[in-house]
């Protein structure tokens, strides 16, 4: 069998490697006794060459293939979102309202410091004249070795205002006596002052560990996810929780819960900026500037 | 499959997004016609998933320019053109060599074109012609004459310069 010559296709074919054997084995054989096919081989490959040169001058700039997801076509998976979930939703409207109000200076209630400690001591001076009672013999007399008790008085403030600082032993004396044991101070710090009216519900309650507060209600407390949480009760007897969550500095959530069997717990609503709802038998109630508005709509997620 | 599919991403999402880069000239553009073809893959699960990618992917490319062309119609009269920023040198180049290119690229037929393309990704011969629906003896046919005429057309756009600037 002669072959006369190979046609470009072949030769194509052949300089790509797809050539099969058998027609490979044919090709070379003529290659070998047809120099003018020789030379058109190396025209074929130089054109191969110059083609792939082209393309790669139309060749994007070069970029890190994305992961591959093998998930990307389907519909993402219907999302069961945890029951809190609406309200850690909120908490963030919550957090946004409270920052526009911390901006416009008009905090209604204490603003978080870092010298915390100092706004308090600060604050007792003008507390004490706020307060028209005149000192007890009994106070003035216990003044001395309760001023030791300053530091730790100074602390129940940092509790009151959402920290965790556990402080069973805390009593209206003591805030007297920090009064007399603070240097009297002259530029009264009003915002801190205020946080007086804020405190009597806080400041009746102390901190118990979360494990006693589950043991408490019989199941988890409810809390805002991914929020420190402190949970309170106003005395061994009293079967009411307080979660108490800090959403921003001068933003505070407390959720009233007890044992569902024993009802809605019936507390007052306190100042003007504490707003309290009650979902079930839940009690919440934000402290901080936010909307009436805004705490409906977080409620009705709640429920 | 998706395992399979996961290292047919790894070994062929460059080539393919090259493939459509030569078709709608734009990255980004082919990078999501690229994401795309790789996502129908996950759900179609075809039998030879690299061929069936660079099929589906023309096949987007080609909506794709339709639409574009489309949108080009309807903006024309929008249209401003941007302050072409002063660039660098070699940037300039390499653009004139990629718009020249793209020339010569448009003056292949729609099937030698998508043959060489298809070569240019990585596809083998037989999996060329599956994908085409040539006999396998017609892609070096076809792939002779494609390349041949990409090297003419593109020395022919030169030429053309050359004598455009005097």
């Amino acid at each position: 069998m002669s072959i006369s010559h190979v046609d470009d296709g072949q030769l194509h074919a052949y300089l790509d490697g797809e050539l099969p054997q058998a027609e490979q084995w044919r090709l070379e054989a003529h290659l070998g006794e047809c120099p003018a096919c020789r030379g058109r081989l190396e025209e074929q490959r130089a054109l191969i060459a110059r083609a792939s040169e082209l393309l790669a001058l139309a060749t994007p700039p070069a970029r890190d293939a994305p992961p591959f997801r093998p998930a990307m076509a389907q519909p993402p998976p219907p999302v069961r979102w945890p029951a809190r979930q609406p309200l850690a939703w909120a908490a963030t409207v919550v957090l946004a309202l409270a920052a526009g109000w911390y901006l416009r200076g008009e905090s209604p209630s204490a603003p978080v410091r870092p010298d915390r400690r100092a706004a308090a001591a600060n604050a007792a001076a003008p507390r004490e004249t706020a307060r028209t009672v005149p000192p007890s013999p009994r106070q003035t007399a216990e003044t001395k070795t309760l001023a030791q008790q300053a530091p730790s008085a100074a602390q129940h403030d940092q509790m009151i205002s959402g920290s965790a600082v556990p402080n069973p032993q805390i009593t209206p004396l003591d805030q007297a006596a920090r009064a007399k044991a603070a240097p009297p101070a002259p530029a009264p710090a009003p915002a801190a002052a205020l946080a007086a009216p804020a405190a009597p519900l806080a400041a009746r309650w102390e901190t118990i560990p979360w494990d006693t507060a589950r043991a408490i209600l019989g199941v988890e407390p409810v809390r805002i996810p991914n929020l420190p949480a402190v949970a309170k009760r106003s005395s061994a007897a009293d079967r009411v929780v307080l979660v108490e969550q800090q959403l921003a500095s001068g933003t505070v959530v407390r959720l009233q819960e007890r044992p569902a069997a024993e009802g809605a717990p019936g507390m007052e609503v306190g100042a003007s900026e504490r707003l309290a709802r009650y979902v079930g038998n839940l009690r919440v109630e934000i402290e901080g500037a936010l909307p009436a508005d805004s705490l409906s709509k977080l409620l009705e997620l709640v429920r | 499959m998706p395992e399979d599919l996961a290292e047919i991403y790894r070994s062929t999402f460059p080539a393919l997004v090259r493939f459509l880069y030569r078709k709608v000239w734009d990255v980004e553009r082919a990078e999501d016609l690229a994401q795309e073809a790789f996502a129908r893959a996950v759900v179609h699960k075809p039998e030879s998933a690299r061929g069936w990618l660079f099929v589906v992917a023309a096949n987007m490319a080609r909506d794709d320019a339709r639409r574009a062309a489309r949108e080009r119609r309807h903006l024309t009269l929008l249209k401003s053109d941007p302050a072409s920023a002063p660039a660098v040198d070699e940037a300039v180049h390499a653009e004139t060599e990629r718009s020249r290119v793209r020339t010569a690229l448009e003056q292949l037929t729609p099937r030698d074109r998508e043959v060489l393309l298809l070569w240019d990704a990585g596809l083998s011969y037989d999996e060329i012609a599956t994908q085409t629906g040539l006999a396998r003896g017609a892609v070096g046919t076809t792939l002779a004459r494609a390349r041949r005429r990409l090297v003419e057309a593109f020395a022919a756009g030169e030429q053309d310069e050359h004598i455009a600037r005097g």
